[in-house]
């Protein structure tokens, strides 16, 4: 058996871990800002019932 | 032992009859059993994918989906377990909904044929919307800051994230390689269906955006964070997968399923909105979208790939015209729940667009007065029960059952009275109900427990006038024929009214008046009543309006810069503030509710 061939699911699988770590990272880092922003700016008023409204 | 191949067939059809009736929400329940048909299919599919698993002796799905799914799962079980969490339940759907998928429609025609009855769907729903915008179907979720009218989902956040899930497969659908033409037109087709709820939805987005402000993530339980995080990991490993084969393949067309994928996780997380059950159902179709079929051959599902839509379409033209008691889109039904639950503030939008519809509902007028009784509003509930129609001789069950929670409700109030400070709240209600005879036992009772007053002006004719006008009940004239002066004056005292000297420079020409003023957090209402000789009026709601010189001289009732409450009299320069002499209504049990909440009833007789 080639052993390039039968390393070639593994690589390709630690290709799609690293991209979907990366993927996973920008996603984390936008719910970050969101929970950051979301301290910065505390709610009042009609949009933090409409945010929490969505939750419910 | 079951045949595979049988189990197969009648397995593969199950996602699109799941992507079928995923769009229609609560018009998908099946009759008389109040079942939800999503609910039911789910399950289907959970058993088809045991029996796949047992007979292929293989866990299909990959192990990098595995893991955080089997980890959410536990999250979700110990978040149920440990605080009986509703989100834990639905949390363990979406769960099962990424997960079916991947065994059942592990081939890309399945998965094809879902998504695109995912996309088709969801724009016939859209036309639901319409139906509903038009009062041709009872709309389920009334959204009054956006004027919103949606048909299907339980909330505003549900039916925007299926509407955006939707769009996505629909695209999917119309760009993606994997698909025939005939899906492709399909696709093209739900998007242009979904356009149709554009001119409704677009100028509802400028509100949306406005009201828009970043969802405090911070303040959410830890097991809420974990379970966000194994969610995003999920749709990133999916994503991660689809593209790698798209740059594989030299394919950009393929990319469009990874790119709506994180299109709507980005706004679900924006948003801070529950995901709909079929975006995890697009996750998990997507993620099967180009993997190559490494099971057995697929019969082609004929009979049983149309036994489920056929079944679906059944259940839903039959859930159109049944309405059933529990029934979501049974709107009384739905009020009663949130006046139970308390939750004033969509019990209010939702009865006022309800009303706004059918005025003469009398069940949405029953809800009303329950409503406003429920928070201690006693005189505006009394005022919204007497608008009603009298009774019909034979009323619905439910109807009946409504009304009688209302006079319940009032009888306890009317109880919890003090003697001094009872307006004639229940009598009110039992006059309008015509049971003259038990008003008349009460107005004993009342006599018995108060004391005679004396007044300047004892004209019994004036005195028992103003008790009928009060009651709404001309009929009880001939009852109250023997009750003197002094009784009458201790009956209506002991009822919150208070005697005030009509202003001189009105004596002349002005009859009697009875003035009765009240206000509430969602509105006021004043009137004034000449009670003139021989003119007993059915009530206060049904008198004839004031002519307009006295209607000018009669200012609504205010709050004054001490806080206290007022009504005018103006007549040229001359205004005369009155203040009723018991101004405060506040039964024990809504003696802890803040001064905002409370209504304010003020009632005074004006004799010359």
């Amino acid at each position: 058996m080639n052993p390039s061939a039968s390393d070639a699911p593994l690589q390709r699988n630690k290709r799609e871990r690293h991209l979907a770590l990366l993927i996973a990272i920008v996603l984390v880092a936008l719910l970050a800002t969101l929970a950051w922003m979301a301290t910065e700016k505390p709610l009042t008023g009609p949009s933090a019932q409409v945010q929490h409204a969505h939750h419910d | 032992m079951t045949d595979p191949i049988t189990l197969h067939r009648s397995a593969f059809s199950l996602p699109t009859a799941f992507a079928l009736s995923l769009p229609f929400g609560a018009y998908a329940l099946i009759p008389g059993v109040n079942l939800p048909l999503v609910g039911l299919i789910l399950l289907a599919m959970g058993l088809m994918t045991l029996l796949v698993w047992r007979t292929e002796r293989l866990l299909r799905p990959p192990f990098e989906y595995w893991w955080p799914a089997v980890a959410l799962l536990f999250v979700f079980t110990a978040t149920g377990v440990a605080g009986g969490h509703s989100a834990a339940l639905y949390g363990t759907q979406l769960i099962f909904a990424f997960l079916v998928p991947l065994t059942l429609a592990a081939h890309g025609t399945v998965a094809c044929r879902a998504i695109t009855a995912l996309g088709l769907a969801t724009g016939l729903a859209t036309l639901l919307h319409l139906a509903a915008d038009r009062a041709w179907a009872p709309p389920t979720v009334v959204s009054l800051p956006t004027d919103l009218l949606l048909a299907g989902p339980e909330s505003l956040s549900a039916g925007l994230s299926l509407y955006a899930t939707g769009l996505m497969a629909n695209c999917i659908a119309l760009f993606h390689p994997r698909f025939s033409p005939t899906q492709r037109k399909m696709g093209g087709a739900g998007l242009l269906l979904m356009a149709t709820w554009l001119p409704w939805l677009a100028p509802a987005i400028p509100t949306l955006l406005a009201s828009w402000a970043p969802y405090p993530y911070t303040d959410l339980p830890a097991v809420w964070i974990v379970a966000i995080l194994l969610g995003i990991w999920i749709v990133a490993r999916c994503a991660a997968r689809t593209l790698l084969l798209s740059h594989e393949r030299a394919d950009l067309r393929q990319g469009v399923a990874p790119a709506a994928l994180l299109l709507l996780t980005v706004l679900h997380l924006g948003f801070a909105t529950r995901p709909h059950l079929a975006l995890a159902f697009l996750v998990g179709l997507a993620a099967t979208l180009d993997t190559p079929w490494t099971g057995f051959e697929v019969t082609r599902p004929r009979r049983m790939l149309w036994a489920f839509p056929a079944l679906c379409i059944v259940v839903q033209v039959l859930g159109f015209t049944e309405l059933h008691p529990a029934d979501l889109r049974n709107q009384a039904t739905r009020c009663e729940r949130l006046l139970e639950e308390g939750r004033w503030g969509q019990l209010d939008s939702t009865l006022a667009a309800l009303l706004a519809r059918q005025p003469e509902e009398t069940n949405y007028m029953l809800l009303q007065a329950r409503a406003r009784l429920a928070r201690g509003w006693a005189q505006a509930a009394v005022a919204a029960y007497t608008a009603i129609p009298p009774i019909e001789s034979e009323e619905s069950p439910f109807q009946a059952r409504n009304r009688q929670a209302f006079r319940n409700a009032l009888r306890d109030f009317a109880s919890a009275q003090s003697p001094g400070k009872a307006p004639f709240y229940f009598e009110r209600a039992l006059a309008h109900d015509g049971d003259v005879d038990q008003v008349y036992h009460l107005l004993e009772i009342r006599r018995g427990r108060t004391t005679a007053i004396g007044l300047w002006n004892e004209d019994t004719a004036t005195l028992r006038h103003a008790v009928l006008t009060l009651l709404g009940a001309p009929t009880l004239e001939a009852k109250l024929a023997d009750w003197d002066a002094p009784a009458l004056a201790g009956l209506l005292a002991d009822g919150n009214v208070a005697f005030m000297r009509l202003p001189e420079e009105l004596v002349p020409d002005t009859p009697p008046l009875l003035a009765v003023g009240s206000c509430w957090p969602g509105g006021e209402a004043a009137s004034l009543t000449r009670l003139l000789p021989g003119t007993t009026r059915a009530g206060l709601e049904t008198a004839p309006p004031l002519s307009p010189e006295l209607a000018a001289v009669w200012k609504p009732l205010y709050r004054t810069e001490q806080g206290g409450w007022q009504m005018d009299f103006a007549r040229g320069d001359t205004t005369i503030a009155v203040q009723p002499v018991r101004p405060e209504i506040t039964p024990p049990i809504f003696a802890d509710l803040p001064e905002v909440q409370r209504e304010f009833m003020a009632v005074a007789l004006y004799l010359p």
